[in-house]
This record gives C-alpha cells, sequence and structure tokens, in this order.
C-alpha cells in the first residue's frame, strides 16, 4: 500500500527524533517523553505543510537545537534535586567539630580528676637501711646441707618479719600507744595490731648475689618512717647478734613517693586521650545518626 | 506548599517563554501544541519554542505551582487523548497579571521619555 510522502517524512522524523530523546534524563524522559514527541509530531507536519522538505530541514535545525540545551538544562536541574535530596541524607553538621568539643571536654575532666586525686591523696614516705647477715659456722653449714643460697635468704626475711622482731620494734618505740592516738581514737593498740600494721608498713629485700638485705619503711611522716626502718634492724640485730651489721642507717627523706606527682599527671593525660578518643568517636556517632535519622524523618513528613 | 500566601511579585521578572505560556493559559486550559501556536499567533512568529523548552518550562511552571494539569477535555472525541492539558491556577493567574503591570508600567516608562509611542506594538518585550 502507498504511503504519503508526508506521512513517510513526518514519521522518519519523528522516530529519529524519539530516538534522541534518549540524551533527556531518564525521570523528565519518562513523564514528558510523549508529550516531548506528540508536539514534535504536530510541528512536524506543520513545518512540512509550510515548506514540505524544507520547512521540515528548518524545523529539524530549530528542533534538534532545542533538545540539546534542554537536555543540559534537564541533568543541571536533575543533578541539583539530586544533591538537595541528598542533604537530608548526609548529617547536617561537621562531625569534626562535634568530636574535638566532645574529646576536650573529656580530656579535660579526666586530667583534672587525675591532678585533684594526686594532689589530695595522702603523701607517703620511705626511709631504708641495710643489714649484711652473716652466718654461724654451725648454722650455715646446716642450712647451706639443706636449702639453696636464696632460700637461706628467705629464712632471713621471714626472721626479720617474726614477732620476736616486731615486738621489739613495737616495744621500742611505744607502738601501742602512739599509734593507738594516732589510727585508734586514742586508745591503745593490741600488739598483735601493731605488728601488722608494722607488717604492712614494711618492706624487706635481699639484694641480689649479696647477703644485703633492704629494709624499707613507709609511713605518712618522713621521720616515723627512718624510725621504724631503723629499729626493725636494730632489733634484728639484737636477736642475731654478731652475724648481723647494720651497713647503712636510714635517714627521714623528705620527698614523698607517693603520689608521684609528675608521673600521675602524665598518666591522667594519657589516660585523657584515650578516653577522650573513645568517648569522641562515640557521641560524634550517635549525634550524626541521630541527626540523620531526624532529617529523614523530616524529609519522608515534609 | 501553601500558594495564597506566596507574593507574586517574588517571583518577577519572568522569562519570555514563561510569561508566553502563561499568558497562553489565560484564557482557558491548552495542550502543548495548543500553546504553541497561541505563542507563535501572538507574536507574530518572533518567539518559538522548541517541544524541549516548552515542556520543561511547563515542568518547572508545575513545580512552583502556578500551572495544573487538568484531566478534563473539551472535546474527547475530537481530542487525542494522550494530549495533556494545562491550566493556570490562582497564583499563575496573579503572577502572569503582576508581570503584565511590571511590563505596562516600564512602557509608561518609555513612553514618558519618548523613547516609543503611545501606539507602539510590543511583543515579548521585545519592540517590533
Amino acid at each position: 500500500m502507498f504511503e504519503p510522502r508526508e506521512n513517510r517524512s513526518v514519521e522518519r522524523s519523528c522516530w529519529l527524533f524519539q530516538r534522541l530523546l534518549v540524551i533527556y534524563p531518564r525521570v523528565h524522559r519518562e513523564e514528558y517523553g510523549a508529550a516531548i514527541l506528540q508536539l514534535f509530531r504536530d510541528q512536524c507536519r506543520d513545518a512540512w505543510g509550510r515548506a514540505r522538505t524544507r520547512g521540515l530541514i528548518g524545523f529539524w535545525i530549530h528542533a534538534f537545537a532545542d533538545l540539546l540545551k534542554t537536555s543540559v538544562l534537564e541533568h543541571l536541574s536533575n543533578l541539583n534535586r539530586n544533591k538537595s535530596m541528598l542533604k537530608y541524607f548526609r548529617p547536617q553538621f561537621t562531625p569534626f567539630p562535634v568530636f574535638f568539643r566532645i574529646f576536650g571536654s573529656v580530656f579535660l575532666l579526666v586530667l583534672l580528676a587525675s591532678v585533684i586525686f594526686t594532689f589530695i591523696s595522702p603523701e607517703t614516705y620511705r626511709s631504708k637501711t641495710e643489714i649484711l647477715v652473716k652466718y654461724a659456722l654451725a648454722e650455715d653449714t646446716a642450712a647451706a646441707m639443706r636449702l639453696p643460697d636464696h632460700s637461706i635468704i628467705q629464712v632471713q626475711v621471714a626472721a626479720i618479719q617474726s614477732h620476736a622482731t616486731l615486738n621489739k620494734v613495737s616495744q621500742a618505740l611505744n607502738l601501742p600507744t602512739v599509734w593507738g592516738k594516732k589510727y585508734n581514737g586514742g586508745q591503745p593498740m593490741t600488739e598483735s595490731e601493731v605488728e601488722s600494721m608494722i607488717l604492712s608498713k614494711l618492706e624487706i629485700a635481699p639484694v641480689r648475689n649479696s647477703d644485703i638485705i633492704v629494709i624499707s619503711a613507709y609511713s605518712d611522716s618522713p621521720e616515723e618512717a627512718a624510725h621504724l626502718a631503723n629499729k626493725v634492724a636494730e632489733a634484728y640485730r639484737q636477736i642475731r647478734g654478731e652475724s648481723v651489721t647494720i651497713v647503712d642507717v636510714a635517714v627521714a627523706d623528705p620527698r614523698p613517693i607517693r603520689p608521684n606527682k609528675p608521673l600521675n599527671t602524665v598518666l591522667g593525660a594519657m589516660m585523657g586521650v584515650v578516653a577522650g578518643l573513645l568517648v569522641g568517636v562515640t557521641g560524634a556517632g550517635l549525634i550524626a545518626a541521630a541527626k540523620k535519622h531526624r532529617n529523614v524523618s523530616a524529609a519522608l513528613n515534609s | 506548599m501553601p500558594t495564597t500566601d506566596l507574593d507574586p511579585e517574588e517571583l518577577l521578572p519572568l522569562t519570555p517563554a514563561v510569561f508566553h505560556i502563561l499568558l497562553a493559559l489565560s484564557d482557558g486550559e491548552r495542550h502543548g501544541y495548543a500553546i504553541m501556536q497561541e505563542v507563535v499567533e501572538s507574536t507574530g512568529g518572533q518567539i518559538k519554542m522548541g517541544p524541549g523548552t516548552l515542556y520543561g518550562t511547563i515542568k518547572r511552571l508545575l513545580a512552583a505551582r502556578l500551572v495544573e494539569e487538568t484531566d478534563e477535555r473539551p472535546d474527547p472525541n475530537l481530542d487525542d487523548e494522550r494530549r495533556r492539558y494545562y491550566q493556570l491556577t490562582a497564583l499563575g493567574r496573579r503572577v502572569v497579571k503582576a508581570e503584565a503591570e511590571r511590563l505596562a508600567t516600564l512602557v509608561k516608562l518609555a513612553q514618558g521619555k519618548r523613547l516609543i509611542g503611545k501606539a507602539a506594538h510590543f511583543v515579548g518585550g521585545s519592540h517590533v
């Protein structure tokens, strides 16, 4: 069947234009593609009616330029709309300032707590004395036959911490009364309480590869620490006689060993950094999630 | 978005394409081809919009709620059901009226400066 020339030219133009519509964004094409093609068809017929092929060519030039221009505009418009939608799904705040605010607050809080704790903690002083233990021949022989060297030293350490030694110290320093006033509301302490307390204030350690034993005493008073260490050494020397020699006498050291303020401050700062990082990252993440949730809800409800 | 609260002046000045489309719809609802014909006739062929420009502009007018699509057909038996008809909204009418008044003020200003005569014919903001 013969098809009129007008129909063929217009239909071919429409066929080609329909394929060219692919350069529009898909959303725009789906919404307005059919209407644009319909209008193109109407205008094609008008152009053909005015000047046949020449009119159709002139219209094609105009329509093609229009297609290129508007496709660019639609893509830009689509891009901007996507951006405006994206803002609902992005955190509406910059996370770094929030993180640093949380980090800084936690860091300062931990550091401040550490410094306060350090400066209000009671100070502890230490005094040390050293004794040289010489073993009696019979005892040494028996001990050497039964025990290794380090065990012999351990026996000496145990002897220093024995009731015989501690009782002498307690009596010499009148500790039941003195410590009773200090720790027991003025009431004298019992011998066993005093000996337990002396033990808690003592640290006895042998020096490696020698017969020297270091007796360290701790107290909230440097003088008391020195007296305690010296009296323990003296009491043990009295028990062991000539076999024990005091090689170094304890003296009151005015510098407290606890708390170590510089060390505690550095440790507090390090703990502050760790805690700040943990809380900062967690907090900033939670705030970001909460804001995102609110923005998405707002977007969905709008 | 409540359109009644929107001040038409905020949308001015309109682009020639927008103004002529709104002007074409001021007489009643029209489909795309009819709008195009109206624009060509009213401007003496001075303004010719391609299909992409027309529907791109209509898309923005719909988004701005200056026009709305209508399902009614003047005569369904005589018309292609694929055609889409558009009509002015109340806001669109106020906006096109405000733009026309703005242009009229400009014409008066030009006349006062004797740049144009009283009987001068204006098309799309261009002196023909």
